[in-house]
This record gives C-alpha cells, structure tokens and sequence, in this order.
C-alpha cells in the first residue's frame, strides 16, 4: 500500500517513463485526481523535452518515404468528442458548433457550405492540396490563418484561430492576390475566434492570399489595413 | 473610403516551410492533410530520432521505433488538443514512451528466452551511465542547468530518461536505495525546472 505522499514523489520518474507498470496504472489513477501532480509532470515534461531538444540526431534518409507511404495507408482516429468542444481546433466540429449557426456571408462567386461536418475536410485532404500560412502584417494581431486550396476541387479553405471579433456588421474577407490587383474571394465569421471555411473558387491565377475587415455585405476592393497575408 | 491599393502595398511575406511551426501544421494534420504531415515529419525528426536512438541504441530498432512512432502521430493527430501543451511536447513525450516501450518488452523477451536455454542473463541494461551522456549537442541553457545538480540528480534523470531505466533500475545502478533515486529524479527535475525556467 502506497501512502498518498509517496505517490506525489513518484511525478518526477513518471514524467520520465521511469515507473514499472503496476506502479504507472497506480500514479495515474492519482494523476487524475490530484492537480498538483498535474503541474508538476507537466512541467516535468517540458524539461524532458528540452534535455531531447538538445539532443538531436538526423534519421536516414529513407525513413521520411517509408514513414509517409505507411501513413498514406493508415486511417486517422475520430477526434475525441470529449474534449472537444474546448479544443483550440475542434471547436468546429463540436455539436455546440454547429448548433451554434456560424454565419457565413457570400460574395460574388462565393459558395457557402453549412458546417454539418467539418467543411474543410474534403479540401485539406485533397491530393492536389496547397498549404499557405498566412502572416500576421502587425506585431499586435492576433490569431493564426492557413489557407488550403485545391485546384482540382475549385475550393479553398481558410482555417482560423483567435481571431478578434470583426464588430457587428462586419467580417473578415479573404482576397486574391493577382498580378494587376485583388480581387474578393469570400467573406467568414469567426465563432469565439475560430473559424473553418470553405470557400468555392473558380480562378487559381493568384499569387497569394491577403485579409482584412469588411462591412459583411462586401467590398470590390479592400478598404481596411491588411490583418494577414501570405504568398503561395 | 476605399483604398484598393493597399493591398499592393504590403508585400505578401514568402512563406518558408520550415518556418511554419509544429502547432500551426498540426491543425491540418488533425484534417487528414498529408502534406502538412510530410512537412510536420520534416519539423519533428530531428528531435524524435535523438530520443529513440538514445533510449533504444540499436539503429536499425531506432528506424522502426521512429516509424511506428510517426504513424501513431498521424493516427491520433485529430485527438490533439493544443490547450493541453504543444505539439513537440506533445509528440516527444509519445516518442520517449514508444521507445521505453521498446526497450523493456525487448528485454523481458531476451530474459525469457535465455531462461527457456537455461542461460546466463547478459544484461544488456548495464551499459556505463557515461553512454547516455555521450554526443550530446550542446545548449548552454540546458548543459549549465545540467552543470548544477548533484552528480546523482544528474546520473538518474540520465539514466532515466536517455537510459530508458524505471526508478528502480537506476538505484540498482547506481548502488542508492530506491526511495533515494525515486527522490534524486524528482529533486533534479525540479532544479532544472527552476533554472530553465520552463512553461509547460
């Protein structure tokens, strides 16, 4: 029988692997329950990963085929529902979420797809998928953009996260960036923050992808600063 | 107002892959996106290889233990919750268990396999402590923080986590009583978490 105490000394060679595994199953069984173990194997953790941070080595050059052939053939899990309507990412696909109605406005040549399921999927999955990150243009600006685009699927997708509120009647826009101009591709609302879109498109001939602010029934043109913007 | 050419003026910052971190690729990653994936492999290797060649030693094992380690990756990517820690903490605490794994079911099976021949165990565990400390690259913050536990607090963490040693292991090692190395590891972790000042 292991004294409450002696399991709270156990968090350091926890974080370490180092515990045999009858004495594991017994640490996380209190793991659970005790938030001050939390912390500590948590911060325990981080400093394992800077001692493995300091300790790189490059695997052979085959492995990066071998690795993704065998992912190419592996079907991901399901996201754990669980957590998810709290995750950073999987708020979303969260039934709250949905329930939720994220309005979305279209512009032009605009589709709009209601997220039953994750909108994005199909076009993140693409074969043909392009991935741009786009960059904060001021150091005050929150939150991160990725936008996804598909030739073959005429589709782009703009993955957001901790974005401000736009203020009411307003909305974030998405634009091409082309040789002579710009161009609208969408407008999006955030929900909390985050947003998961899909945006139908029928001309590629972009060099990049710029956002900004819009009243949300649309502008020709930008009239806000740029918040982010990305080349592909 | 409108003012079309602001757009034009600020110039669409070139995107380097490598710049793109670990947490903003794993979003895509959770969507099914292979490329972010690939790109993701490229950011992590480095750093997952160095754990399971430390803990696992053979290199052909390691090459194994790192794909395997990078499947589960992708496998479970869309159960990753980015408010729980980042994704290089995440994925290396993976890979550290994976490896650790590894090892002792390597060695359970070595052990019963001498004793179905009636075999004197090698122990193949008994590697010098100086092993696990070789071929390290150095970082001043880590190695300084490092410099500054006692010589136990040093050779248990080591032997703990490059070693893939459970608590025990390290005492027999190091010839301490088990509560001592238990004690050892937890005091020493907390020392370098002080010095690194490290935010989970």
């Amino acid at each position: 029988m292991t004294r409450t105490e002696d399991l709270h000394e156990l968090a350091g060679a926890y974080a370490l692997d180092a515990l045999d595994d009858d004495e594991r199953v017994r640490f996380e069984t209190h793991l659970r329950s005790c938030e001050r173990c939390q912390v500590e194997v948590a911060e325990f953790r981080s400093v394992a990963l800077a001692l493995a941070e300091d300790n790189h080595a490059q695997p052979p050059e085959g492995l990066k085929a071998s690795v993704l052939a065998e992912v190419g053939e592996t079907r991901q899990d399901a996201p754990q529902l669980a957590s998810v309507s709290r995750g950073r990412f999987g708020r979303s696909q969260s039934v709250l979420a949905v329930a939720a109605a994220v309005a979305l406005f279209v512009v032009g040549a605009v589709v709009f797809t209601r997220p039953d399921t994750d909108p994005t999927s199909e076009v993140v999955a693409a074969a043909d998928a392009v991935v741009a990150t786009l960059d904060a243009t001021t150091d005050g600006q929150t939150g991160t953009v990725q936008v996804v685009w598909s030739d073959n699927q005429d589709q782009v997708a703009v993955i957001a996260d901790g974005l401000a509120d736009p203020g009411p009647g307003m909305a974030y826009a998405l634009w091409f960036m082309l040789e002579d101009g710009v161009a609208p591709a969408g407008l999006f609302a955030p929900d909390d923050g985050s947003v998961a879109a899909v945006l139908a498109i029928d001309d590629l001939a972009t060099t990049g992808w710029g956002i900004t602010i819009e009243p949300d029934t649309g502008s020709d043109q930008p009239t806000t600063p740029v918040l982010f913007a990305g080349s592909i | 107002m409108v003012r079309p050419f602001r757009l034009r003026v600020v110039p669409p910052p070139a995107v380097d892959p490598r710049e793109v971190s670990a947490d903003a690729l794993m979003a895509l990653v959770a969507r099914g996106n292979e490329s972010a994936f690939a790109q993701l492999y490229d950011e992590l290797a480095p750093l997952i290889y160095g754990i399971v060649r430390k803990v696992v030693r053979d290199p052909s094992m390691s090459d194994e233990v790192t794909q395997e380690i990078f499947v589960e990756l992708w496998r479970i990517a869309p159960r990753f919750d980015a408010e729980r820690g980042s994704v290089r903490s995440w994925a290396s605490t993976i890979a550290h268990r994976r490896a650790v794994d590894r090892v002792r079911s390597e060695e359970s099976r070595r052990r019963r396999e001498e004793r179905d021949h009636e075999q004197t165990m090698v122990d193949a565990t008994m590697d010098p402590v100086a092993a696990a400390v070789d071929d390290r690259f150095d970082r001043a913050e880590v190695r300084q923080a490092l410099d500054e536990l006692t010589e136990t607090q040093r050779e248990a963490i080591t032997l703990a986590y490059f070693g893939g040693k459970t608590y025990r292991e390290v005492a027999a090692l190091l010839d301490i009583p088990e509560g001592t190395a238990k004690t050892r590891i937890r005091d020493g972790l907390i020392r370098l978490r002080d010095k690194m000042g490290v935010n989970p």
